[in-house]
């Protein structure tokens, strides 16, 4: 499996503030992956720093083994929809994908003009007067006509309405689906719902760090829910890694990741939804965090 | 690259070509009749002839009018054009959309700052050649293109400024990242730079000319101040002057100077040639022939294009330097 982007103890201050800490991961290639974490975690500060946006304060991120937008042949490779996908209010959706044609090397005009089309989209509409929805179809028609090998979207269906985000995560499908060249998807969001639909890998970052990171078919198979009489956890067997644990008075609940279900008559173990094994992760994080440190 | 540029860049610049044809048509109106009425003066109208004050005073709106004009001009010009250049994208989030397409952030800074700077310097240039063309009868007569605010509206320095603003309004969008503030501090550097240069710089662009004027029938005829200083009149209050080099940029200007005698004793009250009789005022007449003097240091008319020349390099360096400035701080500062 080779990585399309690596990143090496990759850190990003503000002054004091930081915004991602430390982060080593890899997205593999061909996938289309999922960035979840919850808001503040560094995921937009990571997707900016993969497209070059933003410059590293220490640690290393490769795209494709080189440094992002190292070039113009760099830049052209990778597609960024940036968070609340901005586009130029006072410019018509011709004007964008002219724009597109001029600076990008492989742009596609006929798939452009394809998806606008089939959008039901005026080309003379100024990209002012569009809806959410609509305004985020164009930065993703901007993104996917370049043809890149590597797509980064930022949050882009956060700010729509469930049915433009429907038809959002059904365009970027279907460019997944028509890319000749499998192209590798990075997608971020905080909302587990979205990406189970389009991911079929999933990174869960919560402070900086990869908590989880597999095929989304993987996780779904190791992670299980244990109800269990009260017991300490390190008396469950070996092979069973616990990620979360509640106790009542008479009860335990553990989250725990295992290869295969085990039969105990002691207890209950049965498979976990993405969306819990993801709050599972997301709530160690957040237990594990030093208690001076201000929650954010 | 060139094409975004001008796309995104066309309404402001088409509203500023309107204003040039409107200054344009009104300067080229007013400014025949003003030409024909300079060459219907006497030959021999060194500028105080009747003819002459009556023309500069018919003409004194549109001519105080064009010279802000080319004063604003590159104000504007900073503030409107410059500033929003990159704080705009930084403010609406395009600059996340612009800086991931297939061309590297420097050379969508050149192609932007080119081709804004370039259409400045156009507009700036084609207004200050109107300008310059219409008050050359006034200049003539006025004989003051050389003083600080007159060099500024005239000939070859609105281009060079129209290019700093535009340099200075981008730099500044690109480090306060707010187009408000971008371009109030544009205009702010703007003018105490315009203000600057003529106290600090400018007199000293080359060493001043120091020399003895002798007070005649013309210098006298044209001195900005003649008379006594100190505040009570007594025989010691010693004579003073400040003149004007026609054309040239006296800089002693505003501080009048002793008038000596040839020798060069002070002349004061008590010892002013041509005493008239019941202490009425020496006539000019009699004063011009008393060879007196009075020490003036002023930059000679001769430099007014090499100080033109210079003054606009000057202004182009430090848009390349504002330019290097800026590429650099769009590679590292919003790293």
């Amino acid at each position: 499996m080779t990585a399309i982007v690596e990143t090496r103890a990759l850190t990003k201050r503000y002054g004091r503030r930081t915004a991602l800490a430390d982060c080593t991961l890899t997205v593999p290639a061909g996938r289309v992956v999922g960035l979840v974490g919850p808001n503040g975690a560094g995921k937009s500060t990571l997707l900016q720093l993969a497209c070059g946006l933003l410059t590293p304060t220490s640690g290393t991120v490769e795209v494709f083994g080189r440094p992002p937008a190292a070039d113009s042949a760099q830049l052209g490779r990778v597609g960024f929809v940036a968070q609340d996908t901005p586009t130029y209010a006072a410019l018509t959706i011709a004007d964008h994908l002219r724009l597109g044609a001029k600076l990008n090397p492989h742009w596609d005009a006929a798939l452009a003009d394809r998806r606008i089309r089939r959008l039901g989209l005026d080309p003379s509409q100024r990209a002012g007067r569009l809806s959410g929805g609509q305004r985020a179809q164009l930065a993703l028609t901007l993104a996917i006509a370049k043809r890149p090998e590597l797509l980064l979207l930022d949050e882009p269906v956060a700010a729509l309405d469930p049915l433009a985000r429907r038809a959002f995560l059904q365009s970027l499908m279907e460019f997944v689906a028509e890319s000749e060249s499998e192209a590798t998807v990075v997608l971020s969001s905080h909302l587990v719902s979205d990406l189970e639909r389009v991911c079929d890998h999933l990174i869960v970052l919560a402070d900086s760090r990869v908590r989880a990171d597999g095929e989304i078919d993987d996780l779904l198979a190791t992670h299980f829910r244990l109800t269990t009489a009260r017991r300490d956890p390190d008396t469950l067997p070996a092979g069973m890694r616990v990620i979360h644990a509640e106790h009542t008075e008479r009860q335990s609940t553990f989250v725990v990741r295992a290869d295969a279900a085990v039969d105990d008559p002691s207890w209950a173990m049965e498979p976990l939804g993405l969306e819990d094994l993801v709050l599972a992760h997301l709530e160690t994080a957040a237990d594990l965090r030093p208690a001076l440190e201000p929650q954010r | 690259m060139i094409w975004l540029t001008w796309r995104q860049f066309r309404a402001q610049f088409l509203a500023a070509a309107a204003v040039l044809a409107a200054a344009t048509g009104y300067l080229v109106i007013v400014g025949l009749q003003l030409h024909s009425g300079f060459d219907n003066l006497p030959a021999d109208c060194d500028g105080l002839c009747p003819g002459a004050g009556r023309l500069i005073g018919r003409y004194r709106n549109p001519y105080y009018i064009g010279s802000a004009l080319v004063l604003l001009a590159p104000a504007l010009i900073g503030a409107f054009w410059g500033a929003p250049m990159i704080a705009r994208e930084l403010e609406t989030g395009t600059h996340r959309l612009i800086w991931n397409q297939g061309v590297r952030r420097g050379r969508w800074l050149a192609a932007k700052l080119l081709v804004t700077a370039a259409a400045a310097m156009l507009v700036t240039g084609l207004l200050s050649l109107l300008v310059s063309w219409f008050a050359d009868p006034l200049d003539r007569l006025n004989q003051d293109r050389f003083q600080p605010l007159m060099f500024d509206v005239r000939g070859l320095v609105p281009l060079g400024y129209a290019a700093f603003a535009v340099a200075l309004g981008a730099c500044a969008g690109l480090f306060l990242r707010r187009t408000t503030a971008a371009m109030a501090v544009t205009l702010a550097v703007f003018t105490a730079v315009q203000v600057l240069m003529p106290l600090a710089v400018r007199p000293h662009l080359r060493p001043a000319v120091h020399s003895e004027v002798a007070l005649n029938a013309t210098t006298l005829g044209t001195a900005r101040m003649f008379g006594f200083s100190g505040d009570t009149l007594g025989p010691d209050s010693p004579m003073i002057a400040s003149l004007d080099i026609p054309d040239g940029w006296v800089l002693t200007g505003n501080e009048p100077q002793a008038v000596r005698h040839a020798d060069g004793r002070a002349v004061t009250f008590g010892t002013q040639p041509c005493r008239a009789e019941a202490g009425g005022p020496a006539t000019r007449e009699c004063l011009a022939q008393a060879d007196l003097h009075i020490a003036v240091d002023y930059q000679p008319a001769d430099r007014y294009w090499p100080f033109q020349w210079i003054e606009t390099a000057i202004y182009l360096a430090l848009t390349a330097a504002l330019a290097a400035l800026t590429t650099w701080g769009l590679r590292r500062r919003l790293g």
